[in-house]
């Protein structure tokens, strides 16, 4: 700061101030300086802001794909490129002169002009509620004039949800119902319209559920409280280009599918049991890790069954959502091929008769020991993991690579590390026969031990498949239907023989 | 006016900020030179120091989808732990090796073994070892039964063997192979029967 000469009141009088200590305005030079250092804070503050803005995405659903583009935020309003929003639509042409730009979709002509709002639309006049961007390329026209543009650019019915920046075009969209039963056992149940694949998520005393590519829009309140039980709200809501439900709770959630991935039924995890079907008992044991597994009887052999239990068949697609387990080719994951094959396996056992549960019927996150959980709350007479990999050929057939000492459990608890030990031998009984009924379609087949997770908490026969191409062939073999149906066929088959050699018939 | 002392330390702050960044420039582009020469990221050799020892390496091939034995003769250490962590990077190198069977990313490398007693062993993975090995039950029990099976052929007595990666316990290898729990050494040498 500079100092100079002044004076406050009358000179020498009692109301002055010594000269030395009066301070004066900057000079001009300096005050330029100090603008011109503040504005180069601001600028930097707002490049920074315009970058976190160009993260956030909109999302279209249309009835055949689901894809995102960046929004980016101009002059304190967010614009879109309509270029790449158009383009997943159909054959786009883009055509510049000057500050005109002209786009024709599948040959119908639009019309814009850098820094104006009016636009011509399939001969129409038109207007944006901002002035049109042309830059680098990108044909930005802001947010808030998407769907009206795109209505009449695709003369298609056009839903947007501003909250969430979704758009849905022609109709696409996958209503879904909350439906809250408060007691016996606490359940939430989601009923969509179509089959969807969230990433579940839990945390605690919360899972999350959310829907990245699914047209899901809720149909009831936005948020449901429920008093006097473990799962005390759930919300649904909309954010950044998808829909999330946020399920609360005071005790660990399970997920499951029914209905071919059109129902959702998240409960606590103690009473995960089959709740669609009341005749089954459900005994207040498994609680969650380190749980003690459920000491059930198993269906081999025979001695050791209890009478009329029926026969549930439990498979297990591995990983799912955020786990994509092995990379098998560029685009090719594990999760998808064990989802596919999984579902292959469910049709055979079903055609013959054989109940089963898919403990993933879309791309959801569950953890292994949430699937032994459920394998083991559910009574599972037969535990089935299937994974995929690339190295080798054929099928190899696992068993739980236990201690050798490892003695059976006594008594109604188990720990959990030992719940499979009570049922080794009849897994590596059940492997041996599968590989005679797959090698019998001419499949290449090994039955090995592996320290797989979650086998060992498995407390029925539990055996794990891991398909890799057939010899001669590539990681595509792995996506063949043939392929898929003659191992599925196989499986089925030497299961049903295994179950009616167990039951003596 | 600005004053002298101001305007002094506004010159001395751009040169400064200029000469700043004709220095990081240069560091940039020298840490790109660097990146861009080929690393030879296998783990170090064993010393050559001490007398060469014959030592058994169970080797396993992606193609049989089985192990081998096959004897080298490498310079040890005396220290048991030591001896035991050197035999296990012979056996890295063998798989970081052109003509690997059984491909291991390179920079993978046994940080430590620990002879806790005369029955149990744990062995330190580095986070390359885990974080970039391929992903599979079969490639993975093979990385895991080849290490255990060399473990125990070149120091017997060993009847349990615990991975951890970074001196920390992790669920699984590479998404399948169950590194949670100690390994039975005669549950192993039942799967390297079974893989033969």
């Amino acid at each position: 700061m500079r100092w100079t000469e002044a004076r406050l009141g009358t000179p020498n009088g009692p109301g002055s101030v010594p000269r030395h200590l009066v301070p004066t305005p900057f000079s001009t030079r300096t005050r330029v300086i100090i603008a011109l250092a503040i504005t180069f804070f601001l600028v930097l503050l707002w490049t920074g802001s315009a970058r976190s803005a160009d993260e956030k995405r909109l999302t279209i659903y249309t009835p055949g794909k689901t894809y995102s583009v960046f929004l980016t935020e101009r002059n304190r309003t967010e614009y879109v490129d309509l270029i790449a929003v158009l383009e997943p639509l159909g054959k786009v042409d883009v055509r510049q002169d000057g500050r005109k730009w002209k786009l024709r979709l599948n040959g119908d002509e639009s019309q814009f002009q850098e820094g104006k709002t009016k636009a011509k639309v399939r001969g129409h006049d038109y207007m944006l509620s901002r002035d049109f961007v042309g830059e680098h390329g990108k044909a930005l026209v802001p947010l808030a004039s998407l769907a009206p543009l795109l209505q009449a650019m695709l003369r298609e019915n056009v839903r947007y949800h501003p909250a969430g920046s979704r758009i849905f075009l022609a109709g696409a969209a996958n209503p879904y119902s909350t439906q809250v039963v408060a007691a016996n056992p606490p359940r939430v149940v989601f009923n969509f319209t179509a089959p969807v694949s969230p990433n579940i998520a839990n945390e605690p005393g919360k899972m999350q559920i959310v829907f990245p590519r699914d047209p899901v829009i809720a149909t009831g309140p936005d948020t449901v409280t429920i008093k006097e039980s473990p799962i005390s709200s759930v919300t649904n809501f909309e954010s950044d280009g998808q829909a999330e439900i946020t399920i609360k709770a005071t005790a660990p959630l399970v997920a499951t599918f029914s209905n071919g991935g059109k129902t959702l039924t998240v409960m606590p995890a103690q009473q995960a049991v089959a709740v669609p079907k009341p005749p089954i008992a459900i005994p207040p044991v498994t609680p969650a890790p380190p749980p003690v597994a459920a000491s059930i009887p198993p269906i081999l052999p025979p001695a050791a069954r209890l009478p009329q239990r029926r026969f549930l068949v439990v498979i297990d697609p591995s990983h799912g959502g955020d786990e994509r387990g092995a990379a098998l080719s560029d685009t090719l994951a594990e999760k998808d091929v064990t989802l596919a094959f999984g579902r292959s396996l469910r049709t055979e056992l079903q055609s013959r008769g054989v109940e089963v549960l898919l403990l993933r019927d879309g791309d959801t996150t569950i953890s292994t020991d949430q699937r032994a959980i459920l394998a083991n709350t559910n009574r599972a007479a037969l535990y089935v993991t299937i994974h995929a990999g690339s190295v080798g050929s054929g099928v190899r057939l696992y068993t739980s690579m236990m201690p050798a000492d490892s003695e059976a459990p006594r008594g109604e608890f188990v720990p959990w590390d030992l719940a499979q030990a009570g049922f080794l031998s009849s897994s590596r009984t059940l492997a041996a026969s599968l590989a005679g009924e797959i090698q019998s379609r001419r499949i290449e087949v090994r039955v090995l031990s592996a320290s797989l997770p979650p086998l060992n908490h498995v407390a029925a026969p539990a055996i794990g498949v891991e398909v890799a191409p057939r010899a001669g062939t590539d990681v595509n073999d792995l996506t063949s239907i043939t392929y898929q149906q003659a191992l599925a066929s196989g499986l089925a088959a030497g299961i049903v023989t295994a179950h009616n050699h167990a039951e003596g018939r | 006016m600005i004053p002298r002392a101001l305007t002094v330390s506004l010159v001395i702050m751009l040169a400064a900020v200029l000469g700043m960044g004709l220095y990081l420039r240069t560091l940039k582009h020298r840490a790109e030179r660097i990146h861009e020469q080929p690393v030879d990221m296998r783990p170090v050799p064993a010393p050559v120091t001490g007398t060469p020892e014959r030592v058994a390496l169970f080797i396993a091939s992606d193609a049989s989808g089985g192990l081998q034995r096959e004897d080298v003769d490498i310079s040890l250490p005396r220290e048991h732990s030591e001896h035991a962590r050197e035999i296990l990077r012979a056996l890295v190198a063998r798989y970081q090796a052109k003509d690997s069977p059984h491909p291991l990313p390179g920079g993978a490398d046994v940080k430590d073994v620990y002879l806790v007693n005369e029955k149990t062993a744990v062995v330190d993975l580095n986070s390359v070892f885990a974080e970039a090995h391929r992903s599979g039950i079969l490639v993975e029990e093979l990385t895991v039964a080849s290490m255990i099976q060399t473990l125990v052929a070149n120091e017997p007595g060993i009847t349990r063997v615990k991975f951890l990666v970074d001196g920390r316990e992790r669920d699984t290898l590479a998404g399948h192979a169950d590194l949670s729990d100690f390994y039975d050494v005669a549950a192993v040498s039942a799967l390297a029967g079974e893989l033969q």
